[in-house]
């Protein structure tokens, strides 16, 4: 059975590159808030504009490194009942899990869709950024879980194991370590 | 309309769907069969994710692996050992004190069990502890991270409720002292019964002073963190960035143990531990927009105070409710849908706003030890390798001091209110 196939795996490669930039952005986060307390107590300035930074950092940071975690099969979950049944029955329920999940993507697209058009136009208070640009990494996020999820619906339709582009280590249960 | 929502909330969780999706979907599917707009899905969930409280919790997470990658952790244990390893029971003692002085500079009880879980159970193993008491005792003693500030639930808490952040932070100090009181009595208790052992080895007064010279800049961390807050030299979001950056400071300056590696490592784990908690509350704001709308908050207020007006009784009805949400609700998503339903009708019965977020919020810890939606059972079975039932049987036993240190907490709310109404006034 062949595992992974080159555009699985340059799917995998991409939403892991997620993670990275989501690494960038926390670091970016932390170094604002760090300003943001010198500047006002040492300078007596105000910096609203990085606080604003500091909120889309946050906002990318999650969205940019979900896909990678739902990917991976690694999202927080009550898994007592799938452990609890025969393979076969488990890979039921993690196909259940995933189109849970392609589905909700879907909605959520679905919505931005509805709601960028309307409120993309208006800035922000502190940086004057229109919200088109304020959420493009939410919208980012959103459009790779929905093509993880499909990914991974689709490999568990045709037997693949929907987790092993992404290489990552399991124990024997198949849980990542 | 809400109980669909709670059925097909359950069937997803059931089914083993991250908990983030579960509440996602269910609400989704609610608002489009309900011919609500769609656009609500994405201006509710960023709405929820962009605000300056949350902020906190990655950093939070962020300095706490840090330290870890730093190994102060290891220092820090091994004073307190020293100190106190002559008495019986010593290195369980020891475990829960470190989570006492841990919770100083982390935010979340699982960032406690990942900092000091494999230290705290190799060491107790060691000494031939049984593997179950220690899984127990390690993931008891991480409840007292979230009731000392920092805290992340508090932070959290307070912008949801509408308290100050800061008297939150300070009301969950003399709480935290007490369950930390109330465990290692509880383990004084099993030391006796049990015949658990001690250190053999004499500590000259030397090494302890050694020992205690490299952990000071760890030790340190807590009283300005406390210190800072209180002065308002920065605000509890604030507060979090200045730990990392402290972290950062003596990791790099001071001990120097801190490489690019432990940095970039420190790094991704934050940020999977952050995608996975903010998401929840992402997808929890949906779920709890739903229940607005259905006007859940005044129906459960008016069924409250319809029970009882007597403020100790709520909060006693209020702490069972809790340990049962707890049970199958990840404590953020928790507090951001419990806590617009409970606190009103609360403080309109006379509950004092501080006692009742610590009480909420150590109710919700409490929580993390049971299943099905017991994330710090989950966590140590990653750590241990054990099985699940292993541990809750490891963790029953705690179970004593920690409710009754929320009974104590519940009856007395001088426990909460005092010290930040002296501190602050």
């Amino acid at each position: 059975m062949q595992s992974t196939v080159p555009g699985r795996a340059f799917l995998a490669r991409l939403v892991s590159f997620g993670i990275t930039l989501g690494m960038g952005l926390l670091a970016l986060m932390a170094a604002l808030i760090v300003v943001q307390v010198g500047a006002r107590n040492f300078l007596d300035l105000g910096l609203p504009w990085a606080d604003e930074l500091a909120r889309f950092a946050g906002i990318g940071l999650v969205f940019l490194s979900v896909p990678c975690l739902a990917g991976r099969q690694v999202m927080v979950a009550v898994t007592m009942l799938p452990d609890a049944c025969g393979p076969v029955a488990r890979r039921w329920m993690i196909l259940a899990g995933d189109l849970a999940t392609l589905v909700f993507a879907g909605l959520m697209l679905w919505s931005f869709a509805q709601f960028l058009p309307r409120a993309g136009k208006f800035l922000t208070p502190a940086m004057g950024l229109p919200n088109w640009v304020y959420y493009s990494l939410a919208l980012t996020g959103s459009v790779f879980l929905c093509a993880v999820a499909l990914t991974r619906v689709a490999d568990a339709l045709r037997g693949r194991d929907p987790s092993a582009p992404y290489l990552d280590p399991r124990d024997e249960t198949g849980h990542p370590i | 309309m809400s109980l669909l929502l709670l059925i097909l909330f359950s069937v997803l969780l059931i089914l083993g769907a991250p908990i983030a999706i579960c509440l996602g979907l269910s609400s989704a599917i609610v608002i489009v069969t309900q011919g609500l707009p769609v656009s609500v899905l994405a201006q509710r969930s960023l709405n929820a994710l962009d605000s300056s409280p949350l902020l906190a919790v990655p950093l939070f997470i962020f300095a706490a692996n840090l330290l870890n990658a730093t190994g102060v952790t290891t220092h820090m244990f091994d004073l307190v050992r020293m100190m106190f390893g002559r008495i019986r029971g010593a290195v369980a003692q020891v475990s829960v004190f470190v989570s006492l002085i841990f919770s100083g500079v982390s935010g979340a009880a699982l960032a406690d069990i990942g900092a000091l879980g494999a230290i705290q159970i190799n060491q107790m193993k060691a000494q031939g502890y049984r593997e179950d008491f220690a899984a127990g005792l390690t993931v008891a003693a991480a409840t007292i991270g979230p009731i000392f500030p920092p805290s992340i639930p508090i932070i959290i808490y307070a912008s949801v409720a509408n308290v100050s952040a800061v008297k939150l932070l300070l009301a969950g100090i003399i709480p935290a002292l007490l369950l930390t009181a109330l465990l290692m009595a509880q383990v004084a208790v099993v030391a006796r019964v049990k015949g658990l052992p001690r250190d053999d080895i004499r500590v000259r007064p030397r090494d302890v002073a050694k020992k205690a010279l490299i952990s000071f800049p760890a030790l340190l961390a807590p009283v300005l963190l406390i210190g800072g807050l209180m002065s308002g030299y920065f605000g509890p979001t604030e507060v979090a960035g200045v730990t990392v950056a402290y972290a950062l400071f003596i990791g790099l300056a001071i001990y120097r143990t801190l490489t690019t590696r432990g940095i970039l490592g420190a790094l991704r784990e934050t940020v999977e531990a952050t995608a996975n908690i903010l998401f929840v509350v992402a997808t929890a704001a949906l779920f709890a927009w739903v229940l607005t709308l259905d006007q859940v908050p005044m129906k459960a207020s008016g069924f409250l105070l319809g029970l009882s007006e007597n403020p100790l009784v709520l909060l006693l009805l209020v702490n069972v409710f809790l340990l049962i949400v707890g049970m199958v609700l990840e404590s953020i998503a928790a507090i951001l849908i419990i806590a617009p339903i409970v606190a009103p009708a609360l403080t309109a019965a006379g509950v004092d706003p501080l006692q009742l977020g610590i009480v909420f919020v150590l109710n919700l810890m409490i929580g993390l030890l049971t299943p099905p939606v017991g994330m710090s059972l989950y966590m140590i079975t990653i750590i241990t390798k054990m099985p699940i039932s292993r541990v809750i049987a490891g963790v029953m036993p705690f179970f004593i001091p920690l409710l009754l240190s929320l009974l104590v907490v519940s009856a007395v709310p001088a426990l909460s209110t005092w010290l930040p109404e002296t501190l602050m006034n």
